[in-house]
């Protein structure tokens, strides 16, 4: 059973979008691998971004893959294969829902889209509107009964993760806050990737790695 | 309907407890049946959920996996909380929700003791959720049912919100369910009956439409919909607090000993098939009929409906049945039973001491001493406490038959005759009893060494200890009359002796004989569950509690995400096709996969055995005989085929007493539609299957019976069963 994993951010300039999107490569993995794609309907917050050490100076690196147990996993900015679907639960979890950004779950889906598991969280951003950074991870599957039953590792895997997310930005901010925050009011937001928030430029490759975990477990 | 009954009586006039709402109107097409709504408020209250009603340890051990107590979450009934709210479509006004029923505000779900303010979340953050974004509305959502996980309040600490929108009549309405659980209860309250919980909100939407937007003649009186709620509570509370069985625990060799044991008793002794006489075929024909629905019955992805409802009285006769039933029904393969398990749990000895059914002096002959200590009589005539000489030899006119395998004649084990089968009945009470739920076979011999010594004494005697010290047969409510249907045919006396052994001689073996197949409680390994989910077989480990889980997550992921410690190496990789580079990541995972083993959960299907009255939500189910049983069915089911993918609900009803078995089907043929009509069968009757009951199933049922007929407890003997179950 195909359960996808996205990490979705509700980008002060374009709305809600998918800055990860893992799966398991079940057949053909070449068409789990992202063609190059155009950046510019991305922001820097929106978009994810891999360590310098790791890109590939000579060609677009758009793909992340793990191998777990011969199971592969891959990672990429949208889904290659579900895009569309995807993108619609993206949209429906962080603007069609009310969601509370506290971690609290959230389930909801219909046959054709599949069902998801949400948990949505924010990250304080200066810099942001409001701000705050919005995000929501979730889990989707075209299987109700499978999901809901995988509810408890589920819920409690993003949950420790979204927990070191929150803290982690928090005591990053702490150190590195210039405290002007009402100095930059009324000044041009910027967008802030998430690896900035975090000061750490390998938090989208740890997040996939996370990810084909969970999706290890859950395939088991 | 309901809305024409209602019809200008307001909700206090309309007080439940007053009396029952019933319709007796035929139901229409899509229409809600109603008749089983009799229920009042103060019953929601007052249940008292305990697990294994009536059941002994032995009955828990064969149908849960263990004989221990199953913990269970209690869910407080005024917490619960139902809104139904139209949306005006004003968006920009600031009252576009109108709130046409609120159970907070309904008196009949008022908490005595808690102030509501305590209990009741603010109706605009049910709002919120209920209706998502107003300008981003997504009609294509509608219809589906969605949870959030609501705020803590004073005197609800956690709960959660099951929601539905919908369309009718060009207006939006939705309903929402407040259900007083946490997240860890999640799990065990709202996941495994998600299903049910869709059905009953199916109902209260039908029961709106119908009720109160299409007659349009429900101003302010929703008592449907309140007794619909309450309905939906109650269903829930069994839901969570009834016992599921644990299918698949045959594939234990100890306890597949005790189905054969079992299927062989049944045979002997409820359908009378003993030596001569070739019994009813009251058992093949169920788990034939059974047999055709097993994947509807065991398997939670099926769009079909089916129950099987056995009414009976003995609870414990009953359960045995359900043992059996439950022997040839598929189980979860996520379960990962094996029947290779070698972690034997040692508590459940300890726990069962009391209820042991080894005998420890087995190998003498019994004595009704015996009997009369280890059943604890009251009171013991002077003739048993001094203890009988039992006759090593009775002289009866089957002596010519008595076989050197047992100390016994054979024949006279088990009589159909008038003057043996109360003792018969006597047996099967006396092994219902929990103290003396041993081998039914040992059983028999005790009994016939009674009966053997007792026919030296007076036949006043006899009947004067069968007064003291077993239950009166009368009280066997569900024992088949065999005596007369046997009547008919030719007494053991006349009948050549088989070859083979008849089955309470092979039960015998199995249990006295054979030295590793002592007839004691089945011993599992430990099984680790509550009363809904399956958390851990074989594994001694106890299963880990929510923190020691989330502790063990943010180790591991501390490991992942700190950068001194983690180990991730990568590495790149030109995909010429799409013409980009794939990163390969390295990273040395310290978890194993028995680890993630531990964190998973089965749920079981709603499958149980003796409940106090039917409920429509469990697929398998035993419960007493009550008048309108029948009716309460057949309205299920026509609630079932509210649901838009059931196209069609089967039920097997099974009277044990009349050894009867029917089948009530409805279906959405167009023939049927507007009436839903039951089309009823009997498929067993008078004492044998109808032409209706499946021919080839029913052989390879009987091939399966008899095979374990001739089950000497060998893994050689028990491999040709399962092979022969695998095959039905």
């Amino acid at each position: 059973m195909v359960f996808t994993v996205l990490l979705a951010h509700f980008c002060d300039i374009h709305g809600p979008r998918s800055i990860l999107s893992t799966q398991q490569t079940t057949e053909l993995p070449e068409q789990y691998v992202l063609p190059e794609f155009s950046k510019e309907s991305y922001c820097t917050s929106c978009l994810l971004m891999l360590p310098k050490h790791v890109v590939d100076p000579n060609n677009p690196t758009t793909t992340l893959q793990t191998e777990l147990n011969n199971n592969v996993y891959t990672t990429t900015q949208y889904n290659a294969v579900r895009f569309r679907v995807l993108n619609s639960v993206v949209r429906k979890c962080l603007s069609e829902e009310t969601p509370v950004y506290d971690a609290r779950p959230m389930f909801f889906g219909d046959e054709s889209r599949g069902y998801s598991i949400a948990l949505s969280f924010k990250l304080k951003d200066l810099e942001a509107r409001g701000s705050e950074r919005r995000y929501a991870y979730i889990v989707n599957c075209k299987n109700e009964k499978k999901l809901l039953d995988n509810w408890g590792v589920i819920v409690e895997t993003i949950t420790v993760m979204i927990e070191y997310l929150t803290k982690k930005s928090y005591e990053y901010e702490m150190v590195n806050s210039t405290n002007n925050e009402i100095f930059l009011r009324g000044k041009n937001m910027q967008s802030r990737s998430m690896t900035e928030l975090l000061g750490d430029d390998e938090v989208f490759v740890k997040m996939h790695l996370w990810n084909a975990k969970l999706l290890e477990s859950l395939s088991s | 309907m309901l809305g024409r009954l209602f019809n200008g009586r307001s909700v206090e006039q309309m007080d439940p407890q007053a009396g029952s709402t019933r319709s007796n109107s035929a139901p229409s097409g899509n229409s809600l049946s109603t008749k089983m709504m009799t229920m009042n408020l103060s019953s929601i209250s007052d249940i008292k959920t305990s697990p294994f009603p009536n059941d002994d340890s032995y009955s828990k051990t064969i149908l849960y996996g263990t004989p221990n107590q199953l913990n269970f979450t209690p869910l407080h009934p005024y917490s619960f909380r139902m809104v139904l709210v139209q949306d005006k479509g004003e968006i920009i006004n600031r009252d576009n929700h109108k709130v046409l029923y609120d159970s907070s505000r309904d008196h009949h779900f008022d908490d005595p003791v808690a102030k509501k303010c305590d209990y009741r979340h603010e109706i605009s953050e049910l709002l919120d959720f209920m209706f998502g974004n107003p300008i981003h509305q997504d009609f294509h959502y509608r219809g589906r049912v969605k949870l959030h996980v609501l705020s803590s309040l004073p005197g609800l600490q956690k709960s959660v919100l099951l929601s539905t929108q919908f369309e009718h009549s060009k207006l939006n309405f939705a309903i929402a369910v407040v259900i007083p659980v946490n997240q860890e209860q999640l799990s065990q309250c709202i996941i495994p009956n998600w299903k049910q919980l869709i059905h009953h909100i199916a109902l209260i939407k039908t029961s709106f439409i119908e009720n109160h937007v299409l007659q349009k003649q429900q101003q302010g009186n929703y008592l449907d919909i309140a007794i619909l709620f309450k309905q939906a509570i109650i269903s829930l509370q069994n839901l969570v607090s009834i016992p599921r069985i644990l299918l698949g625990i045959t594939q234990f060799d100890s306890i597949f000993q005790d189905w054969c044991f079992e299927v062989n008793n049944w045979i002997e002794i409820k359908d009378g098939a003993r030596l001569g006489c070739i019994g009813t075929k009251f058992l093949q024909s169920l788990l034939a009929v059974v047999n055709g629905i097993k994947d509807d019955i065991s398997l939670a992805n099926s769009n079909n409906v089916v129950r099987v409802v056995i009414m009976a009285i003995n609870p414990i006769v009953v359960q045995k049945l359900i043992f059996i039933i439950s022997g040839i029904l598929p189980y979860n393969p996520e379960l990962k039973i094996s029947s290779s398990a070698s972690n034997i749990d040692t508590t459940l000895e300890d726990a069962t001491q009391g209820i042991q059914r080894h005998n420890p002096k087995r190998d003498e002959p019994v004595s009704p001493q015996y009997i009369a200590t280890t059943r604890g009589s009251p009171s013991t005539p002077s003739i048993i406490s001094k203890g009988w000489e039992i006759p090593s030899i009775t002289p009866s006119r089957s002596t010519a038959t008595t076989t050197t395998m047992t100390p016994i004649s054979r024949p006279s084990m088990i009589q159909p005759m008038a003057s043996s089968s109360s003792v018969a009945q006597l047996s099967s009470s006396l092994q219902s009893h929990n103290s003396f739920s041993s081998s039914l076979s040992r059983g028999f011999h005790m009994l016939q060494n009674w009966k053997n010594s007792m026919d030296s004494t007076s036949s006043s005697m006899t009947n004067s200890i069968h007064g003291y010290h077993t239950p009166s047969p009368k009280m066997e409510y569900d024992e088949y009359p065999w005596s007369t249907t046997t009547a008919t045919t030719t007494t053991p006396c006349q009948q050549p002796l088989p070859n083979s052994l008849p089955r309470t001689m092979s039960s015998f073996d199995l249990t006295q004989n054979m030295g590793k197949l002592k007839r004691v409680m089945p011993k599992l390994p430990h099984i680790g569950r509550n009363v809904v989910n399956v958390m851990s077989v074989g594994d001694s480990c106890s299963p880990l509690t929510k923190s020691e889980r989330l502790n063990e997550y943010r180790n591991e992921l501390l490991q992942l995400m700190d950068n001194s410690t983690s180990c991730i190496t990568t590495s790149l990789e030109y995909d010429p096709i799409k013409s980009v580079s794939v990163v390969n990541v390295q990273y040395d995972d310290l978890t194993s996969e028995y680890e993630h083993e531990r964190r998973r959960t089965v749920a079981l299907e709603p499958l149980c055995g003796y409940i106090s009255e039917f409920t429509p939500c469990f697929k398998l189910q035993a419960c007493p005989p009550s008048q309108d049983l029948e009716t309460k069915i057949i309205n299920t089911m026509r609630n079932d085929l509210l649901e838009a993918n059931c196209e069609e609900t089967r039920t097997i009803f099974v009277s044990l007493r009349a050894r009867e078995i029917r089948e009530f089907v409805i279906n959405k043929s167009i023939d049927n539609l507007g009436t839903y009509k039951p089309t009823i069968r009997r498929l067993y009757t008078n004492g044998k299957p109808s032409s209706y009951v499946d021919r080839a199933a029913f052989d390879k049922v009987s091939k399966v019976l008899d095979s374990v007929g001739d089950c000497d407890g060998s893994q050689e003997s028990m491999q040709r069963v399962r092979t022969l179950l695998s095959q039905i």
